[in-house]
């Protein structure tokens, strides 16, 4: 009887299947098994896809999927959806734009649900991708939520970040202020048949700068739904590959994706530890009841100061933080109370679960020149 | 609609679209590792179509997956699809809390 780790390894979809719910749902012997297929990993592409929703992530991955075949790639795709805040169920609908696909034994498809991680992706996103290294794939796809303009984390992770875009999604100062467009490598303005394609694709070119030495990124212009332009995506997704193994930013990068993974899964760890103290839950009951609603801060967890008042009015969305969502009951939470009594704007929620995350939008500066410093540093 | 009754009982559903063939049905199933599948057919071909994917789901290993579908399904039918392997089959105006009913049992009731 072969192990779970050696059917993986031998190409067992099921058995892939099968590992990445272990992981999604964290169970016991999931861990154990990363640790052994983690040194079959790290020769994939991974290649991140972001930009907003109805932009045609999916249709451009879909036809690339097709495109890596022909070169005779293995094809690994993940593809996030959002889980609803409020049930904890989700709709995952990116594989109705790829289909056919999973007939063929060397493409893998994996839709995800975000179960509250904010910044477009799972928490069990990227151990999945490590399963698909394993399993053999040459290229994994990592589709993001694609909500807009915070969902940057895919570049701290992936080799090579797509930003796609479609025409008349904003005019320059839209274009501008998005975080979004400070991370990709590759650009591309799907949708190129309409009529105002030309001016993104120009308005593009002016305000993306370069994100590392020797690689300007390319403005490309696609219509996925008909297939065209989907090689010379490929071809520079190729090129960007060898670019980063060329000029020796590979390395730069996957320290700095070792970095994000390990700080990702203490602050995970650290707060698993925290929420699982009885007395956590039993003060933030407190603090709740005592506090007007929606204007408390972390305060009476901290340790710190003595002189910090328990609780100040204080509403920096920085310092809240609410312990790990998955660890409780949800109908036993406080703040599960709250958001059915209307009291919580979606935005507060949303704060909330980024203190989850090692990840913070702040961290990284308006332009991205924090974090591509501290990689450097590396 | 069904879809939506079952996120919100707080399922994760992956949607695969219309006009799937049994075998891009199974291939799916068996890549998102669910628990469930839900077939829906309004055609009439429901007696060759849903008894296909039970079949090839036990070819590829996956016999574990609960197959059940719905639809415009004659009273007379039912039994025939339960003996050709679906768990559940819901012809029309079945109540959605139901469905969402069979579809958390199903999923509760299977182990890894």
């Amino acid at each position: 009887m072969k192990t779970l780790v050696q059917r993986v390894l031998g190409g067992d979809k099921r058995a892939a299947a099968k590992l990445i719910s272990m992981i999604e749902d964290d169970e016991p012997g999931a861990r154990d098994a990363l640790r052994k297929l983690y040194r079959h990993t790290g020769k994939a592409h991974i290649v991140g896809f972001t930009g907003p929703p109805g932009a045609g992530k999916s249709t451009l991955i879909s036809r690339l999927i097709k495109e890596f075949r022909r070169r005779r790639k293995t094809v690994g795709v993940i593809a996030v959806d959002p889980t609803s805040p409020f049930t904890g169920g989700a709709i995952l609908g990116d594989r109705v734009r790829m289909p056919e696909a999973s007939l063929d034994p060397r493409v893998y498809i994996r839709s995800m649900a975000t179960r509250g991680h904010a910044g477009g992706l799972a928490l069990a996103t990227f151990d999945a991708v490590h399963v698909l290294e394993a399993f053999g794939a040459d290229v994994v796809f990592v589709e993001t939520v694609g909500a807009g303009q915070s969902e940057v984390e895919i570049a701290k992770r992936a080799h090579t970040t797509v930003v796609v875009e479609m025409p008349a999604s904003g005019d320059a100062v839209q274009i501008l202020k998005a975080g979004i467009l400070e991370i990709g490598d590759v650009y591309v303005v799907n949708k190129a048949d309409l009529e105002s394609a030309g001016a993104m694709v120009s308005n593009l070119e002016q305000v993306i700068p370069q994100r590392s030495k020797g690689w300007r990124p390319p403005v490309l212009r696609t219509v996925a739904s008909e297939g065209t332009g989907i090689a010379e995506v490929a071809e520079q997704l190729e090129r960007h590959w060898r670019q980063l193994h060329a000029s020796g930013e590979l390395a730069v990068r996957e320290l700095a994706r070792a970095e994000t993974e390990l700080r990702g899964a203490l602050a995970e760890a650290a707060l698993h530890r925290l929420a699982a103290k009885p007395a956590t839950e039993r003060k933030l009951h407190r603090a709740l009841k005592e506090s007007p609603r929606g204007r408390l801060t972390s305060g009476p967890w901290r340790k710190s100061s003595s002189a910090e008042p328990a609780l100040s009015t204080d509403t920096s969305p920085r310092r809240r933080s609410l312990p790990s969502r998955r660890t409780h009951d949800r109908d036993d939470r406080p703040s599960e109370r709250l958001y059915r009594e209307g009291e919580m704007s979606e935005r507060w929620q949303a704060e909330g679960a980024r203190g989850r995350s090692s990840w913070s939008p702040r961290r990284l500066g308006s332009n991205g020149e924090a974090w591509r410093q501290s990689s450097r540093h590396f | 609609m069904i879809a939506r009754a079952l996120r919100d009982a707080g399922m994760e559903v992956i949607y695969t679209g219309l006009r799937q063939s049994p075998e891009d049905i199974a291939a799916a199933a068996i890549e998102e590792d669910v628990d469930a599948v839900g077939l829906s057919c309004l055609s009439g071909a429901h007696m060759t179509l849903f008894p296909r994917v039970v079949q090839v789901l036990k070819k590829k290993g996956a016999s574990d997956i609960v197959v059940a579908g719905g639809g415009i399904i004659p009273p007379e039918d039912v039994p025939k699809l339960k003996k050709a392997g679906l768990k559940g089959v819901f012809g029309p105006g079945t109540p959605l809390a139901d469905i969402v009913a069979f579809f958390e049992k199903a999923a509760s009731g299977r182990s890894r």
